[in-house]
């Protein structure tokens, strides 16, 4: 309230000297302003007062450090109270937005930005005459010394400030309900939720730290928590930037980047591309990625060196991120991708590694003295992915080949160490999803987006693997997009399990219901 | 064989990071210079924002967000991405100008007694149209108003968008806009708060000359 009277004493201030100077003059006009910066920006907010018929008063705003020609963004016909008012609140949220203003004028503050930042435009014409003049002068010079730089580039300036350290909370939440036919089996369902929170915090240009939990409930009532990943970020040039800690494996894309719910077009992974599949999901370790842009053509590339995979209970191979390395190899993966339009993109991805047999005392054999030592193995993996999102369009596939060579180890339902012969295992998946609005402007029809996905999980070397996880399956499924961000979806989806003994259900019925809020 | 090169690769790696963040810490630029106060290209922003945010999930609004939050969020996704960091500057930029826009400069023009809220504007310079067209509202709409990718609307369809009157469409210019069908909303001022309302008015005029001639070019065939 001070502040406005101060500014409203000033203004009477004003127009009485002004009003005396120009006594027995056909036009009066007076201003005041207001004088805003941040950094080295500096805008003024003037109220004009003048006697052009049926208007008042005006409320000019001015931004010569940043070329911007003049606005008149409010005026009045009978009060100028209505101009002192509006003018207070324009300052008020300029403060509110990191600018400091105080009463003044703008010719001397607007000489010395300018020569802090060379966008020009300052103007240093006192608009006595009103808003006809702005376009006559100062937005001519500033449209000049915008012209002289390359097209289209300027000096962004922050509006708000900045300080050294930014931080940013985001991440994703879904809850999920689902339910199964095995046909000869009762119908089961059951409700799951997760809650995946991130966290960002960018020191300068120099450091981004990135950590995402995973806490969810899943369909037997337990409640997990885990560490998707935790990183830190060090760029180094525009094309390079290093990455330390736990982080999502560059290898394929589903994992990387579609899997959050909300991202994801359909409510679970491809079969293989999950937690537990063949796609890894995280590496620890150290990683250099960045991308090369010709133009609209965008090359990118990503190489890393982690812990690698282990073995896995049952005998397989695990692909999440360890604490601690099985063996004293490194697992080298990474990723190459061309984008020669941004809307296509192919890349080839690969992972060489070892993994290290394991020797569970739990599993003892009965004979010690002809027990097997546990051995290594040779972990290689190649893939390849293609992507074409244009407009409403968004078609996805993948493909990933595993091999695992002959190992010695103890696994789930082994009697002592045992050795396993060699390892296949193969994922791919093709899915296709596009989004109504292309076609209808119809205010629900529009938001509505069918999908439609394909996928196998084929195992070879390991039953009791294959009869768990080899599968084809057949999804379809209806996204309604509430927001860009926000979408609830059904799913239908037929599996038939391709390696399951006889007796068991070899195929099944998947409904489920998804709603997912990225944030 | 792996091993060594696991071995090789990782060490080297880790001797760079350290050398070379060593050389980014000390001469890091002071914070005015982070991400702003870098020339950066508005239109290049607005272009790579649809192409490549696009590529993996829907378009947020560029409102959703603080300047800070885009900041950081973007910093993110150059990461996952892999994208440059002259392009992800551009992308930031355009983001963090277009929340300037709606935060403090999109001030509203209020109806006052003297009625039109936009009497105040001279008539459009078709020809001034044109050469702001060119520089700012390309990069989205296209050379020819019909839309440079997918999911912008066709500005040239006669008795579509442009046949709303002129308060309308300078209220969507000015304010930000988003179309039915679109995945993505117009920024206000269409992400460059540098475009006054005049320049706006001398925008439509440009648009109103093409679709006019675009009708002639109809009636003539």
């Amino acid at each position: 309230m001070d502040r406005q009277r101060r500014f409203l004493r000033l203004r009477c201030l004003l127009l009485t000297s002004v009003g005396g100077i120009a006594a027995g003059a056909t036009p009066s006009a007076a201003e005041v302003s207001q004088v805003c910066s941040a950094w080295n920006v500096t805008r003024s907010i003037e109220v004009l007062t003048a006697s052009d018929e049926g208007v008042a008063c005006q409320v000019r705003y001015r931004k010569p450090d940043e070329g911007a020609l003049d606005q008149i963004l409010w005026r009045s016909s009978n009060s100028v109270a209505f101009c002192d008012q509006k003018a207070q609140e324009l300052a008020s949220r300029l403060t509110a937005a990191g600018f400091r203003c105080r009463e003044g004028n703008l010719t001397e503050t607007a000489q010395r930005s300018s020569d802090l930042v060379s966008t020009g435009g300052a103007d240093d014409e006192t608009p006595a005459e009103g808003f006809d003049q702005r376009d006559a002068d100062s937005g001519a010079s500033a449209l000049l010394a915008e012209s002289s730089r390359p097209s289209g580039r300027r000096v962004y300036q922050r509006l708000s400030g900045g300080s050294d350290t930014k931080s940013h909370f985001a991440g994703y939440a879904d809850a999920t309900f689902a339910a199964a036919d095995s046909g000869d089996e009762a119908t089961t369902s059951f409700f799951t939720a997760t809650f995946n929170p991130l966290f960002l915090f960018q020191y300068k240009d120099i450091v981004l730290l990135e950590a995402e939990a995973e806490i969810s409930v899943d369909d037997d009532g337990e409640t997990e928590f885990a560490i998707e990943y935790a990183q830190v970020d060090l760029f180094l040039h525009d094309n390079l930037t290093l990455v330390l800690g736990r982080f999502l494996s560059p290898v394929g894309l589903f994992q990387e980047r579609l899997h959050p719910s909300w991202i994801n077009r359909l409510a679970d992974a491809p079969p293989g591309f999950g937690h537990d599949g063949v796609q890894p999901a995280s590496e620890l370790g150290v990683m250099a990625r960045g991308g090369v842009s010709f133009g609209r053509t965008l090359i990118t590339y990503a190489l890393a060196v982690g812990n690698g995979p282990t073995v896995a209970h049952e005998g397989g191979v695990v692909f999440e991120a360890g604490g601690a390395d099985d063996n004293s190899n490194k697992a080298v993966s990474g990723r190459l991708g061309f984008l020669p339009v941004p809307y296509l993109e192919v890349g080839g991805s690969f992972l060489v590694g070892d993994v290290s047999g394991v020797d569970d005392e739990m599993e003892a054999s009965p004979d010690p003295m002809a027990a097997l030592a546990p051995s290594s193995a040779n972990v290689s993996l190649w893939g390849a992915d293609a992507s074409y999102t244009r407009g409403p369009w968004d078609v996805r596939a993948e493909y990933l080949s595993v091999t695992r060579d002959a190992i010695a180890t103890s696994f789930a339902g082994s009697n002592g160490v045992e050795i396993l012969p060699d390892l296949k295992l193969e994922a791919w998946y093709a899915q296709v999803a596009y989004s109504l609005s292309d076609i209808t402007s119809h205010p629900v029809l529009q938001k509505v987006e069918p999908v439609v996905r394909y996928g196998e999980y084929k195992v070879n070397g390991l039953d009791e693997l294959a009869e768990e996880a080899a599968e084809k399956r057949v999804d379809v499924g209806v996204n309604y997009w509430l927001a860009p961000s926000i979408v609830a979806r059904g799913v239908v989806g037929w599996r038939d399990f391709t390696a399951r003994p006889a007796g068991e259900p070899s195929s099944e019925t998947r409904y489920m219901l998804q709603f997912a809020y990225g944030f | 064989m792996i091993k060594m090169f696991g071995i090789l690769a990782g060490g080297a790696l880790l001797a760079s990071t350290v050398a070379i963040a060593q050389s980014a810490v000390q001469s890091a630029p002071d914070s005015s210079a982070s991400a702003l106060g870098k020339d950066v290209d508005l239109t290049r922003g607005a272009k790579a924002w649809a192409d490549h945010c696009g590529r993996c999930h829907n378009l947020r609004s560029p409102s959703e967000l603080g300047e800070n939050a885009w900041d950081v969020s973007v910093t993110h996704m150059r990461t996952r991405a892999s994208l440059p960091g002259d392009l992800a500057d551009d992308i930031k930029a355009f983001l963090m100008y277009s929340v300037q826009s709606k935060t403090a400069d999109a001030a509203p023009i209020e109806k006052t007694a003297a009625g039109d809220a936009y009497a105040h504007l001279k008539p459009g310079d078709a020809e001034r149209g044109r050469e702001l067209y060119s520089q700012t509202c390309v990069a989205c709409h296209g050379a020819n108003g019909e839309g440079a990718f997918e999911g912008v609307p066709n500005l040239m369809i006669v008795s579509g968008l442009l046949s709303k009157p002129d308060e309308i469409l300078l209220a969507n210019m000015i304010n930000g806009f988003q179309s039915a069908g679109s995945p993505m909303a117009m920024p206000p001022r269409g992400g460059n708060p540098d475009l006054t309302d005049q320049d706006l008015a001398h925008v439509l005029a440009f648009l109103r000359t093409q679709i006019e001639e675009k009708t002639g070019d109809r009636r003539q065939k």
